[in-house]
């Protein structure tokens, strides 16, 4: 009963979620994903100068 | 405030006038969801003209197939046809070193009647440009019929927001 519950808690979680995101402007979406790519490149860019670092000495 | 890089690139397109549709990952977070992508996934109008357009307007911003062809050779049908049947090509991917962190891939047949599904298309307005997306249902049976499982997770979540939309109507 208490699973149902939850689920049904996680269903209408999404519904407002959902609902949220269309109130969002379509340029709102699109700097949103524009934020997200930077995001990305920064950790990508991070993980790999850790990487570059961690390499043994020669 | 500065211009992003999809920003940028619809600004080409339509400063050039030619005619696209946006098709994958973007499509589906302007469409209503937040869902990560790196790339955009164009469907061009295939005639001569409009291509030339379009691949003008990508090549003034740096772009260039990442496959060793060059980008006029997208122009004859019988070249995409033959990369299609003996490369298996679904899509020629570009990529700009000045904007590094947006591949564009270009449907190298069109996945739909163009004409049809551009007349139906959302029509974002993005403040200073206009950027057309495949519909809502042109999108979803777009995505149903490649079937990958990110695909089909898509098509789950657009058909929640077309019933979302529908409640509101």
């Amino acid at each position: 009963m208490s699973e149902a519950k939850s689920e049904s808690g996680n269903d209408e979680q999404h519904r407002e979620q959902r609902r949220a995101w269309l109130r969002l402007t379509y340029l709102q979406r699109l700097e949103w994903l524009e934020q997200a790519k930077r995001f990305a490149a920064r950790a990508l860019e991070a993980a790999r100068a850790r990487a570059e670092s961690d390499e043994p000495q020669r | 405030m500065a211009k992003g890089d999809l920003e940028r690139i619809f600004a080409a397109l339509e400063r050039s006038g030619a005619r696209y549709l946006v098709v994958g990952g973007v499509a589906v977070v302007l469409h209503g969801h937040p869902r990560f992508t790196a790339d955009l996934d164009l469907v061009l109008a295939l005639d001569p003209a409009n291509l030339r357009r379009a691949l003008d307007a990508l090549s003034r911003l740096g772009y260039r197939p990442r496959a060793p062809v060059s980008l006029d050779e997208f122009l004859d049908p019988a070249t995409r046809q033959r990369w299609i049947e003996e490369k298996g090509m679904t899509v020629l991917s570009l990529s700009s070193p000045a904007i590094p962190t947006t591949e564009v891939d270009l449907f190298a047949s069109e996945p739909f009647p163009f004409d049809a599904a551009y007349g139906r298309a959302l029509r974002a307005d993005l403040r200073d440009v206009v950027v057309t997306v495949a519909s809502l249902p042109d999108l979803i049976a777009l995505k149903r019929r490649a079937g990958r499982p990110q695909d089909l997770e898509d098509v789950r979540i657009l058909e929640a927001i077309e019933r979302e939309l529908g409640r509101d109507e």
